[in-house]
């Protein structure tokens, strides 16, 4: 399989001065390298403040960065970000799902406005084929076509996250990313939207980048781990490797944090 | 002798034109020296049950017990001042939300030095009293695991993470030298390695105190890994109860093994990336509670018969509600 998406040299500084004679703090993350496979799923753990979400973020576009390139699909965007032409169809070939999906939705629209925001913003297409498109999406991640009439305060937990999802696969995304998305919800909606991120990746061929603590879904769902620390990417490799043989210093401090949980029949 | 014991708990709140039952008759018991865990999803009233516990409901919904006693004395009926005394010297809560549980205008050093009792502080003179109790303070935030005590004792809330407000929420807490800790979701967003370590702070104080604990939360490997027994709700309704071992090895009714089912760190059979088995629909709101078992449409072994309220089973120590448990045969 080839590669879908290529991070090359992606890097962003963050020089903050609190006080005029102070040392400014430096938070410098990457260079970072990374490349998705087509289908494949990368988990990206490490403590807090290592950069995670920040990752997630230069990665979809929601921050500047200062330097780097992403090949996506033989397209070359600058992940400075300031073509505008770039932008468009890097904006819809990467989405991404936030935390809270009940924050990340304007209470005082309908679903269906929520949905069409996308659609009206990047592609040209009328009302009708938007209104369709919807629709179909909405099948798609297991909602009914009556909720586009919906508001958010009606929709439960687990639909709600149903609407983030379908918002993001929308545009027909190459890559997914996600900041924490399974961190604030129930057990059982949880496995839900588990499995339908499972059923969407086999369905539509989804590169899914998301940053986890639940180490145990990691387990299950990742082909590749990535483990970052002080915005560096310190060990990376396939998920099962990495369980078993960490070798950086701070994997296996999450490791072995994980391991001490997990009951002791099932390790054997 | 269980210390803390509530027998068919049942709040119920009055919306105008209807009575809407939040608590259906919850039975739950904490014995000394027991991690007891508290397992449900949102909405399922966990959070209801510690409010009740600690007597910070509003007055206008009406609690009814047939039984809810500490040590023997009956928490229903106490004056508010024995009630305070209670909660100020054997029961100590750890509130979900930190954010919100601190007083946003004053430094969290501050706060904590205010929840130690007096009786902990010796001296005459009110510098070597306020000396000492600095000194408890700052062997309290070293015992929960905030290493630079320097940086925080004089932060406030909103200048310092998340999980190092927790951790101070939990030291206010254990300062007191309770007899019980409610813990209610103490490690939510919290990352593996201090998750562990306020695990394992717990599981000391139970072995070295016999500190009891109720653990509520929804995060089944932290309570499997130091929970003595488990009471799992559903809906405002307790569902199955008894001891960890027996319900992990064994669940009895339905529920619970979707709740089981759902976290794959339990299973080591589970080829990855297969589905997991869940069960369909969402935890009902309040006001469209089903009746009889709530759990009922959602149910993959419904039966009309569970339009009628489950009676309590009990085998041993195990006590589950269920018409069509999982060890009877499908009829």
């Amino acid at each position: 399989m080839t590669d879908i998406m290529q991070v090359k040299g992606l890097t962003f500084k963050n020089e903050k001065k609190k006080h005029w004679f102070a040392q400014p703090e430096i938070f410098q993350l990457g260079p970072i390298e990374l490349n998705v496979k087509r289908g494949e799923t990368i988990a990206i753990i490490g403590e807090n403040r290592s950069g995670k979400s920040l990752l997630a973020k230069l990665l979809v576009g929601a921050v500047e960065a200062n330097s780097g390139e992403i090949v996506l699909n033989n397209n070359v965007y600058d992940a400075r970000f300031n073509k505008k032409a770039s932008r468009n169809s890097r904006t819809s070939d990467i989405r991404m799902i936030f935390q809270h999906s009940n924050e990340s939705m304007n209470p005082a629209l309908t679903v269906g406005r929520i949905l069409d925001e996308p659609l009206r913003l990047n592609t040209g297409s009328d009302e009708a084929t938007r209104k369709a498109i919807i629709s179909d999406n909405l099948v798609k991640v297991g909602l009914l076509r009556e909720h586009y009439y919906f508001y958010q305060h009606m929709l439960s937990d687990g639909q709600q996250q149903r609407v983030a999802l379908a918002r993001s696969i929308m545009l027909q995304p190459k890559v997914l990313v996600a900041d924490e998305p399974f961190a604030a919800l129930d057990p059982t909606i949880r496995s839900q939207t588990v499995n339908l991120i499972l059923k969407l990746q086999q369905e539509m061929g989804l590169a899914f980048v998301f940053i986890s603590h639940n180490l145990g879904i990691v387990r299950h769902i990742a082909d590749k781990l990535i483990v970052m620390q002080d915005g560096n990417i310190v060990e990376a490799g396939k998920t099962e490797t990495l369980f078993r043989w960490p070798q950086h210093e701070v994997t296996k401090k999450l490791i072995l944090a994980y391991q001490s949980l997990v009951p002791q029949q099932t390790l054997r | 002798m269980a210390m803390l014991d509530i027998k068919n708990l049942t709040l119920e709140i009055n919306t105008g034109d209807s009575v809407i039952k939040a608590l259906d008759k919850v039975s739950l018991s904490v014995n000394s020296g027991e991690i007891r865990a508290l397992v449900g999803e949102s909405g399922s009233g966990k959070s209801l049950i510690v409010s009740a516990i600690s007597g910070v409901l509003p007055p206008q919904w009406r609690i009814t017990a047939d039984r809810m006693s500490w040590n023997g004395d009956n928490l229903l009926s106490m004056s508010v001042s024995q009630r305070r005394e209670v909660m100020r010297r054997d029961i100590a809560v750890v509130f979900q939300n930190p954010l919100g549980a601190m007083d946003p205008s004053a430094p969290l050093g501050a706060q904590l030095e205010e929840s130690i009792p007096n009786e902990f502080i010796r001296g005459t003179w009110f510098w070597q009293r306020s000396q000492q109790r600095r000194k408890i303070a700052i062997s309290t935030m070293h015992k929960v695991g905030i290493k630079q005590h320097k940086r925080y004792i004089h932060a406030f809330p909103h200048q310092v993470s998340a999980d190092i407000v927790q951790k101070f929420m939990i030291a206010m807490a254990l300062v007191s030298q309770p007899k019980l800790l409610i813990a209610d979701d103490p490690t939510r967003g919290m990352e593996p390695t201090t998750k562990t370590q306020v695990l394992k702070l717990f599981t000391r104080l139970n072995q070295t105190r016999a500190l009891s604990i109720l653990f509520v939360s929804h995060d089944l490997l932290a309570i499997a890994s130091m929970s003595h027994s488990m009471t799992v709700l559903y809906a405002g309704q307790t569902v199955e109860s008894g001891r960890m071992k027996h319900l992990r090895k064994r669940p009895l009714h339905p529920y619970t093994k979707a709740l089981l089912d759902s976290a794959p760190s339990f299973r080591t059979n589970l080829p990855p990336k297969s589905s997991l088995p869940t069960l369909d629909g969402s935890i009902p709101t309040l006001q469209h509670m089903p009746i009889g078992c709530r759990l009922g449409p959602r149910c993959p072994r419904a039966q009309r018969a569970c339009v009628s309220t489950p009676a309590v089973r009990r085998i041993h120590d195990h006590t589950y509600s269920c018409h069509f448990p999982l060890h009877m045969e499908k009829l």
